[in-house]
């Protein structure tokens, strides 16, 4: 044993040697390449980097929100006579009977809030740089409008309970659709400064006055349109590739088909050929009575069509139904058949809010609008808007994995 | 053969070697037998300790070696299963016609067994338990398609599972209570001393699936495994040793049985088939004519052929061998099912002298495997024939067959180990011992997924479409170290520092593309679109150091004593360095000499011992951003989001065991543990409105208790060399249950069934209850009832889910026999069982769901919610009747909504028939042709794998999941492919 203890000295004073060299080798190792620190992007230069990455989730959570608002509304079944509709989140949605664990409406939900930091951080480091930087310009735009977006989509969206609109901000409290819509208008307003680009000037205050629309406050609504996009114009679209593709595409269109259209587009089209232009669909075979068809969308036909965000269509009916509501200058049917012209379809002869409503579901079609609209004409129609029972989800749930880590929401 | 280089080129080297001997010699001469039946043994080691002289017995068992004896020396008689024999001679002594008779070892204590790094103890005085399958003896008398059937069912205290019935599908291993939280759960495997890499290849989603890298493995290859099963062994082996650690010894060559000969060549040729071992009746779909159809009749062909040679003396030995596997899947389309696997190895040990040794192993793969898709996916055989009550509704049998995915791996395994004894004569330093091991493990794989314009494929249309991905990971692992062992009196003490490093390059890059004009050129440059494209890299290095102290106190006591400290580059700003203790200890009852004659042998040890889980590379930065492409161009998005202060997971475990060799004929080894996870890295998600929730943020908060225990029983009833019956018992026993994840939400798998919550064991299947039907007021069927947990007063509930059984089985176990009659007679067979576990039958689930559940189609006639099948009339029940209820219950029982998932948990117990053999050697009928001196072995061999399997889980194969082997999507079935049943023969020859 002495010649044992004789020996553990000189082997403790090896390893304590060794300990230094091991720290080295494994500080050692060659860096990630394809990731890059928070801190070490504060600079102008990076500002494009960031600028082009929520225009990237803009898009990707514009049409996927869009497909799941589609869903939900009764533009879009789940009919799983349909080749290729297994989602279960889907007949979900269709159903109106939403889990709180619902992942599609959670990844639309997680899309959002990413969307909604991602805006309001290049806002916050934007606005510590180089006010006259072109960067910074065109970063603080991105922010303010990205981020004003995020918010409409939370109020158009997303709700605490089935009736009950709104979405939440940061881990914050409750937000009611209302005060989203504020905010969104607020930051819509506050890009107008960072811009000079007349086709994107009234882009935005055409999305103002969806917004107002939406939100009920019709003479603000009225301001904010006139000055919207008009006949002809070019309005803004979120932007797709066949590496990110567009959701239509992918789940609701030639890609997949999860989600066929309600049958009355197919009567539409047949009633007048030329909706065919707006109200693009195609046929595919259904398996619950041989031989029978559904019709899907094809209004984008590849995966990297262009999803409108807005267009002077749009504008133009709401400028129709806001004179309509009497808050708006200008005739109703001619704004009404002006968009009507501009598929080739013939005019109507005469227009009352019923009317409107139709011809917002043919125009805005595969839009992820007609959710809102259903819930807005509700009451105010010949018809009835909402197309499920009672109890049913008027909108899509602030989902669980925001109820689990949110103390501020119930 | 004789004359071939090889065995020239080693002799010149062995004469080379020995050149500076040169003294008067003697020759040492005389024959081996078994003590109780006095036959001869074959291929017994005689050797002289401490020198390079020695030679293997005969058939007779006769052996003759010449050395020059310059003072005492100790000959040593060693054979596997016999215990070893010493005797001490002086020059000039009468060393012919020597008679040896060795008695047998049930226990095989005088097997040396790993029992950490650097360190070895004879299995009879281990303080811990150690795990070795004898991997050449099995490959004696079966053929095996993997490492992962190799291994199945061998061992106490190691589940292994496969994760489909792919050829060269991924598995996992399952060992003890499966450590912490953290990880993968893996051991740690290393070949040759070489740490390997053990990943499953899952790019280019084709279901779920993937392929192991230990597919690449050839099992003829391999002599041992040896699997140190948790801290308390593998602590010594630092971070990441927390789920074990398993070390694979390649075979080695031999010194050649018999007199004057140089060296044996063993070919051998499997034939054989895989089967469909689980046939689709009505009560599985609608549809199981079709889905039986799309297996093959005939089975898939196995084919395999090996050569070896081997041979060498005491001072060199050498293995060379030449393998190929080729293997054919049940499914009928062999294009898209199949692996072809060619394997070269060249091992080679060199005893310059009594103070060198030098091992080297170096092992090539090239392995093609050919997946076909499958699992959660709708390009899939079984997803197209099994959901829908009509088949091939997403895509046509033509196009699924068209589908090329393949996968090619080349693979380089080398390792040098030496060990040197400076001072091997000078008494004072002749314990001084230096050992290193440096050795690389190089793999390259490409796969490419083709699907062809010719047919129609979802999203991609008639566009076709093709994938090709390029992985490269090279693991460098040198350890360096240092031994002193000093003897005074009767106390041995051995003193080591060793230092270990692990440096890992992970490159990937992939690209696909699609608009493809015609399937006669699918290059990646044929087609006009590109859809994805992108490289990642990583780089970590981990390095420990160890101390360790091992004493023997005579031959009764044993002590081990080490502390490691460990360093990795993954490891955060604020835990740069890791200390990890671990102590242990033997007695050896036995040698007081008061125990009753019926104890050969009895030992208790305990041990303790600690490691860890490194966090992932980047979870110790804050945030990091990431570029993604979009259709405005690239842009930053959020990547990963870390916490600067996570430090690695630690994992504690005790381990008490009892040793026994009883009457000489029954073998015990009976293990208790105990494991302690702390510090548990656990992921909490920010509340998605936060918009940081690129990943979860990783917090040292989690706590993980497991115990179990575990009992290896052997017994020999009778054993000779001519007859011997060997029957092997292992059982294991453990649970283990998640105590603290400081509150954080119940974390699920991607399909919200298993979760990790505090208070249940990991994996748990958590969901709602489903009671029953609901009646309307009417007595009609009113949907599924499901459990309302607002109404419990105790428990976990709150979030309406509860508890409902976990897919880790509560114990597992096998039992084996291996009878040998007349000297050539070998008959074997392996029965394995898992019980407690349950599995998630997804598929049955979705058939329900689309029509495609005959059971429950069939009710909702009787319940007149469907019309009748006028080919199958069945009436319809009266409202409110006994049948009605019964009916309706039964309904809302197989419901495949989201909140009724918890009818599709099925128990997964299962007994399997793993495997069987049968052998005839014919060697000792050659000698009657006058060719047992030419043919040293001629053995055929009829074997089966998997061959029956009795359970109550209704789908094809209880012990599958769509995800793969190795996430948290555990206990899934959900469209996956059946493990086959296999049949081989197999001819081996020696030379």
């Amino acid at each position: 044993m002495r010649k044992s203890r004789f020996f553990i000295l000189p082997f403790a004073i090896s390893g304590l040697l060794f300990l230094g060299a091991c720290d080295e080798y494994v500080q050692g190792v060659d860096p990630l390449i394809n990731v890059v620190e928070d801190d070490l992007l504060d600079e102008e230069a990076n500002l494009p980097f960031l600028s082009n990455g929520v225009r990237v989730r803009f898009a990707d959570t514009h049409d996927f929100l869009g497909v799941l608002s589609d869903g939900l509304s009764d533009l879009f079944e789940f009919d799983q006579s349909v080749n290729s509709a297994t989602f279960p989140t889907f007949e979900q949605l269709d159903m109106g009977l939403i889990d709180l664990d619902n992942n599609s409406v959670d990844g639309g939900f997680r899309r959002l809030g990413e969307l909604r930091f991602f805006a309001d951080n290049l806002v916050e480091r934007a606005a510590a740089l180089d006010a006259g930087a072109e960067e910074v310009v065109d970063a603080l735009f991105v922010g303010k409008f990205s981020g004003a977006m995020a918010r409409y989509f939370y109020a158009a969206n997303f709700g605490l309970s089935e009736t009950v609109g709104g979405g939440v901000i940061d881990g914050g409290p409750f937000i009611p659709s209302a005060d989203l819509y504020a905010s969104a208008i607020t930051l819509w307003t506050a890009s107008l400064a960072h811009t000079t680009d007349a086709n994107v000037i009234a882009s935005i205050n055409s999305l103002i006055a969806r917004a107002h629309l939406f939100n009920g406050n019709y003479a603000s609504a009225a301001t904010a349109a006139m000055l919207g996009l008009s006949d002809g114009m070019d309005g803004l679209e979120s932007e797709y590739s066949s590496v990110s593709t567009n959701y239509y595409y992918q789940q609701a269109g030639k890609g997949r088909t999860q989600f066929v259209v309600a049958n009355r587009f197919i009567d539409y089209v047949t009633a007048d050929a030329n909706e065919a232009s707006r109200v693009i669909i195609d046929t595919l075979r259904s398996n619950a009575i041989p031989d029978s068809l559904r019709s899907y969308q094809v209004k984008y036909p590849l995966s990297s069509t262009p999803l409108p965000v807005i267009t002077w269509q749009e504008n133009t009916l709401m400028l129709a139904e806001l004179a309509l509501r009497g808050q708006a200058t200008g005739t109703p049917l001619d704004l009404v058949n002006d968009v009507r012209d501009s598929h080739g379809i013939a005019d109507l002869t005469a227009v009352d809010l019923d009317v409107i409503y139709e011809e917002r579901d043919k125009e805005l079609f595969c839009l992820g609008l007609r959710l809102v609209d259903q819930r807005r004409f509700e009451g105010e129609l010949t018809m009835t808007t909402w197309h499920l029972g009672a109890g049913t989800w008027k909108y899509m749930p602030i989902p669980e994995n925001e109820r689990l880590r949110n103390d501020n929401i119930d | 053969m004789r004359n071939s280089t090889i065995p020239k080129l080693a002799g010149l080297l062995l004469a080379f070697m020995i050149s500076g001997l040169s003294a008067q010699s003697q020759e040492i001469q005389g024959q081996v037998t078994d003590a109780s039946s006095g036959q001869p043994l074959a291929g017994v080691n005689v050797f002289v300790q401490n020198s390079t002289v020695g030679a293997a017995t005969d058939l007779d068992g006769m052996f003759s070696i010449v050395y020059v004896a310059t003072a005492d020396f100790t000959l040593v008689i060693n054979f596997i299963g016999y215990k070893r024999q010493t005797r001490e001679f002086s020059p000039g002594d009468n060393t012919s016609n020597m008679s040896i008779a060795l008695d047998q070892d049930v226990f095989q204590g005088e097997t040396i067994v790993v029992t950490g790094l650097g360190s070895s103890r004879s299995k009879a005085v281990a303080e811990v338990a150690v795990a070795r399958v004898d991997v050449e003896a099995l490959t004696a008398i079966n053929s095996y398609q993997d490492f992962s059937q190799l291994l199945r069912g061998k061992t106490a205290g190691v589940d292994i599972k496969k994760a489909s019935g792919n050829i060269g599908g991924g598995f996992r291993f399952d060992v003890r209570s499966g450590g912490g939280l953290n990880g993968n759960e893996q051991p740690v495997i290393y070949i040759d001393g070489v740490r390997a890499d053990h990943s499953e290849l899952k790019f280019n989603y084709v279901g779920g699936q993937g392929t192991s890298t230990l597919a690449d493995l050839n099992p003829e290859d391999i002599a041992t495994v040896e699997i140190l099963k948790g801290p308390a062994a593998a602590s010594s082996y630092g971070t990441s040793g927390s789920n074990g650690v398993i070390l694979i010894t390649t075979k080695k060559g031999k010194m050649t049985s018999g007199v004057g000969k140089n060296f044996n060549v063993t070919y051998k040729q499997v034939s054989g088939t895989n089967k469909q071992s689980y046939f689709y009746e009505r009560k599985d779909a609608e549809t199981w004519e079709d889905v039986n159809n799309i297996f093959s009749p005939d089975g898939g062909v196995i084919e395999g052929r090996n050569i070896s040679i081997t041979g060498g003396n005491a001072a060199a030995r050498y293995y060379i061998s030449y393998d190929r596997r080729y293997e054919e899947g049940i499914l009928k389309t062999v294009s898209n099912n199949y692996m072809d696997r060619r394997s070269v190895r060249a091992n080679m040990d060199v005893f310059p002298s009594a103070a060198l040794s030098l091992s080297i192993s170096t092992g090539y793969t090239l392995n093609e495997i050919t997946r076909p898709e499958n699992d959660n996916n709708t390009f899939g055989w079984l997803g197209n024939t099994l959901l829908f009550a009509n088949s091939y509704v997403f895509l046509d049998s033509a196009a699924i067959a068209a589908i090329e995915d393949i996968t090619v791996s080349q693979r380089f395994v080398g390792s040098i180990q030496g060990r040197f004894r400076p001072f091997p004569d000078t008494p004072m330093l002749s314990g001084l011992a230096f050992n290193a091991t440096f050795g690389l493990d190089d793999s390259n794989v490409r796969i490419d997924n083709t699907k062809s314009p010719d047919f129609r494929y979802g999203s991609i249309g008639t566009r076709g479409r093709r994938y090709a991905t390029v992985r490269q990971v090279q693991q460098f692992t040198a350890n360096v170290g240092a031994s002193f062992t000093a003897n005074l009196g009767g106390i041995q003490s051995t003193t080591s520092i060793t230092s270990q490093n692990f440096d890992r390059r992970y490159r990937r890059v992939f690209l696909s593309k699609t608009d493809y004009l015609t399937s006669l050129i699918m290059n990646l440059g044929a087609g006009s679109e590109l859809t994805s494209i992108d490289e990642v890299f990583s780089h970590r290095r981990e390095s420990g150091i160890l101390l360790s102290e091992e004493i023997s106190l005579g031959n009764q006591f044993f002590a081990t004593l080490s502390i490691r400290q460990d360093f990795a580059s993954t490891i955060g700003a604020e835990a740069e360095t890791v200390t990890y203790p671990a102590a242990r200890f033997a007695w050896r009852a036995d040698q007081l000499g008061i125990l009753p004659s019926l104890f050969n042998m009895l030992k208790f040890r305990f041990a303790y011992g600690e490691t860890g889980v490194l966090p992932g590379l980047d979870d110790g930065i804050p945030l990091l951003w990431e570029a993604e492409e979009g259709g405005v161009g690239v842009g930053g998005v959020l990547s990963a989001i870390g916490n600067d202060a996570i430090e690695p997971e630690r994992v504690k475990e005790t381990e008490i065991g009892i040793d026994a060799e009883l009457f000489g004929i029954i073998s015990i080894e009976a293990t208790m543990f105990k494991v302690n996870a702390e510090n548990s890295i656990v992921g909490r998600r920010n509340a998605p409105s936060t918009g940081k929730t690129a990943s979860s943020v990783p917090f040292n908060v989690g706590k993980v208790e497991g115990s179990g225990y575990e009992i290896l029983v052997q017994l020999t009833p009778f054993s000779s060399p001519r007859n011997r019956l060997d029957i092997t018992a292992t059982g294991t026993w453990q649970q283990n249950k998640v105590i603290d994840l400081d509150g954080a939400p119940p974390i699920f798998d991607g399909f919200d069934v298993n979760v990790i919550t505090e208070g249940l064991p990991k994996y748990e299947f958590y969901l709602p209850i489903v009671l029953g039907a609901k009646f309307d007021s009417d007595g009609r069927y009113d949907g599924v009832d499901i459990k309302d947990d607002s109404l419990e007063t105790s428990g976990v509930a709150g979030d309406g889910r509860y508890a409902q059984g976990n897919p880790l089985p509560k114990m597992y176990g096998s039992l084996s026999g291996n009878l040998k009659l007349f000297g050539f007679l070998n008959l074997y067979a392996l029965l394995e069982t898992k019980q407690g576990h349950v599995i998630n039958n997804i598929t049955a689930r979705f058939g329900a769901r689309f029509g495609n559940h005959s059971i429950r189609n069939d009710l909702g006639v009787k319940l007149g919610l469907r019309d009748s099948d006028p080919d199958n009339p069945i009436d319809t029940l009266a409202v409110g009747s006994a049948e009605y209820i019964e009916a309706a219950h039964a309904y809302a029982r197989t419901d495949g909504g989201g909140a009724s998932k918890a009818n599709w948990l099925e128990d997964a117990s299962y007994v399997k028939l793993r495997e069987m053999s049968a052998s005839v050697s014919l060697a000792p009928f050659l000698g009657m042709v006058g060719l047992q001196k030419t043919i040293t072995d001629l053995t055929v061999v009829v074997s089966a794998n998997n061959l029956m399997t009795w359970t109550n889980y209704s789908g094809p194969d209880p012990e599958v999941g769509w995800n793969g082997a190795l996430n948290s999507f555990r206990g899934q079935d959900f469209l996956t492919l059946q493990t086959p049943k296999s049949f081989t023969i197999t001819l081996r020859a020696s030379f």
